[in-house]
């Protein structure tokens, strides 16, 4: 299990009409459920669902779009990552 | 096209002008906010809407911040009708911006089943709620009337779902599209459209969705936005269907871009379980460039320009393979010719797999040659699309690449893009195209949108104008009717009904004009006499006028006509100088006419609706 958060930059106009970057962190608990990827979101408004399950991915594809299976969990975690615009730093 | 109601000067130049009841029980059909008889449009007095979503409010309120000149791209402002409804702005500068995006409507449903109104009507089966979202500034609000039984009217009722003015529909969104969710005591309601919840409104593409939820069918006052996982930035969005294998709700993504990306294909898949965010799989994922196969060249699409594009409606696999449906996905090879990918899906797991080996009888350039086309080729704000469609004649299916640009001059010079290429479909092979037809846009085509159920009439909207097109097997696209002007917002309600919003030739472009324009009006009547000129020398001639009435399709009509001759040198045959007649649906109405003297003659002929 490997806790990760994904940070995205997004625009939003202020209340002066200005345009300003707003910086979106979310948290989620990645684990391998047998051979599934599980990317469990963390929840801080709801506290009867600290968690919702948001990704529940048993395979990845190939370059010819076959289903094929995770080497690792780090693997997968790169690939969520990448799929979710991560932003480093 | 008669002209139903003109600007009063109520609401400034913004408001809603038309709100369809789309409850098939109810007969509510709400013009300047008063009710009507949908049917025969009867006014009845004293039965007003009010939009304030407050119960404790007396106060009345109304949907009223369009933007009529520039923003009505968002739509759902001056139509609230409950089938297709869609609309464009009226900017005539080319500008890369949210104004001159084309409306989206038509291809974010790939089911053929929404209705892609902007009223819309949400059920899980036993209650409903009618929601009409509509652009007020920059955002997109939304009003929701709970339950009603079919006798409570719209006007009997503060739409009080939604909560305050402060909910929102969408964020920025274009069009909204509506669909319901059960999943054990909780239901959700949920919209996804075009453009970003923050207020810069990129366009990459981007789109979005919202979830509402709260006890159903009341208030729902609860409302996230969502960007699609996995398919954020880049990727046009389409609404596949249900899975059959788990409820979930299954969503391609295209994705613009070049190399790998730009030939990039995606399905995810949404399921509910225990919380107003779905669970999200990555059901198919496919971005190698396809080497050359069939007539395709292969290569990076459109010879590696970044240009946006979508994927055709889903349909049975014509070859029969059993629990599979196909649907095409836009590509054009390197040589910039037309080679749609095959997707298919089997319904049974839910697997997808990409044909590219397509083969064309004839290559689009021989009739589009876009080698010489220059594009955006990127940016924040994505005016192009390269939209195709798919829809079926007689006894074929037929594909066709219906190049758009919401920029209103931006293509004018270019044929090629212009120039709309369709094929049929072979019987039993998606992949085998042959050429059928071709039709060349007047000038840059900036957006289209369907005008019946079955996709065979569609309305085209130009800078200053609006042009019908009817399909025909043997001839393919035809223009039917042009309206030379500019049309803000067009959309059918539940009968069929066409409406649309033009600039008021009364009061200015800045005031709404409404305007019906229906299957069974003619939208050109024709009078002719059987001569150009008679020579009259003091004896009675004897002849005939014809009259035909033909409707927005280019159909003949049976149509009830008043003609009334001007001027005392000719009468009907019967001496009287107005007569009411049918006109034919098979060919020339001939009504006879004498010339009884010498002079000039006019004949007028007028409708009622």
């Amino acid at each position: 299990m490997t806790d990760i958060v994904i940070k995205n930059t997004i625009q939003i106009e202020d209340a002066d009409g200005n345009v300003v970057d707003e910086v979106i962190n979310r948290t989620f608990r990645c684990v391998m459920e047998g051979t599934i990827f599980q990317a469990w979101l963390q929840v801080t408004d709801d506290p009867k669902k600290p968690e919702v399950l948001f990704l529940n991915q048993p395979w990845k594809f190939d370059e010819a779009g076959s289903r094929v299976d995770w080497g690792d969990l780090a693997e997968a975690i790169a690939w969520f990552k990448n799929r979710q615009n991560h932003e480093e730093g | 096209m008669a002209k139903v109601w003109e600007y009063q000067g109520t609401y400034s130049n913004r408001q809603t002008v038309v709100v369809e009841d789309a409850r098939p029980g109810n007969d509510g059909f709400y013009i300047d906010h008063v009710k009507h008889d949908k049917t025969s449009l009867t006014p009845q007095f004293m039965k007003k809407l009010n939009y304030q979503p407050s119960t404790t409010d007396s106060s009345w309120s109304f949907p009223m911040e369009s933007g009529f000149n520039s923003d009505y791209g968002m739509n759902g402002q001056q139509l609230a009708l409950s089938k297709m409804t869609g609309s464009m702005s009226g900017i005539e500068t080319d500008a890369a911006n949210t104004s001159n995006y084309p409306w989206p409507g038509t291809w974010m449903d790939m089911t053929g089943t929404l209705k892609m109104g902007t009223m819309n009507l949400v059920s899980n089966g036993t209650q409903e709620t009618q929601i009409h979202s509509y652009c007020n500034s920059t955002y997109q609000y939304i009003r929701k009337w709970p339950h009603m039984e079919d006798s409570v009217d719209l006007y009997e009722r503060n739409p009080t779902a939604g909560g305050t003015n402060a909910a929102k529909g969408s964020g920025n969104g274009q069009h909204s599209a509506y669909l319901h969710e059960t999943v054990g005591n909780d239901q959700y309601v949920f919209n996804w459209y075009r453009s970003q919840g923050n207020t810069n409104m990129y366009n990459y593409p981007s789109y979005t969705w919202g979830i509402h939820y709260g006890t159903f069918p009341d208030a729902q006052p609860s409302f996230t936005n969502q960007t699609f996982t996995n398919m954020t930035n880049e990727y046009t969005i389409q609404y596949l269907g249900k899975s059959t294998v788990d409820g979930g709700h299954l969503f391609v993504g295209t994705r613009t871009g070049t190399t790998t990306s730009g030939v990039h294909t995606m399905v995810m898949k949404a399921v509910w379980t225990t919380s107003y965010t779905p669970t999200w799989t990555e059901m198919f994922s496919l971005s190698t460039v396809p080497s050359a196969s069939g007539s395709s060249q292969g290569g990076n699409n459109m010879n590696n320009i970044n240009v946006v594009t979508n994927c055709s409606e889903v349909f049975d696999d014509p070859r029969g393979t059993a629990n599979t449906k196909v649907f095409y996905r836009n590509y054009y090879d390197s040589y910039r010719n037309f080679h749609p990918f095959v997707i298919t899906w089997d319904t049974s797991t839910d697997t997808f797999a990409r044909e590219t080996d397509i083969t064309c009888n004839v290559l689009s350039s021989v009739h589009a040659d876009m080698s010489g086309s220059t594009f955006q080729n990127g940016g924040n704000y994505r005016c192009e699309q390269q939209n195709l469609q798919t829809w079926t004649g007689a006894s074929l299916r037929y594909v066709c690449d219906m190049k758009l640009d919401g920029r209103p001059m931006a293509k004018d010079s270019d044929a090629a893009y212009r120039t709309w290429v369709t094929y049929s479909v072979g019987a039993s092979d998606p992949k085998a195209l042959t050429y059928h037809s071709k039709v060349e846009m007047p000038s840059t085509p900036r957006s289209l949108i369907w005008l019946n159920d079955s996709h065979t009439m569609m309305g085209v909207w130009f800078k200053n104008s609006f042009g019908i097109y009817s399909w025909n097997d043997t001839t393919g696209w035809n223009q039917t009717t042009n309206l030379p002007h500019k049309v803000q917002n067009i959309g059918r309600d539940s009968l069929d009904r066409i409406w649309y919003i033009r600039p008021s030739s009364k009061y200015g472009s800045t005031r709404p004009e409404l305007h019906l324009l229906t299957p069974t009006l003619p939208v050109t009547i024709s009078v002719a006499p059987e001569n150009a000129t008679y020579t009259y020398s003091g004896s009675t001639i004897t002849s005939y006028i014809n009259v035909s009435a033909i409707n927005a399709s280019g159909a003949r009509i049976a149509s009830s006509v008043k003609l009334v001759i001007e001027g005392s040198s000719m009468t009907f045959s019967d001496d009287s100088t107005s007569k009411t007649v049918t006109t034919l649906t098979s060919g020339e109405l001939q009504v006879a006419t004498k010339v009884i003297s010498a002079g000039f003659t006019n004949v007028s002929a007028s409708i009622e609706i």
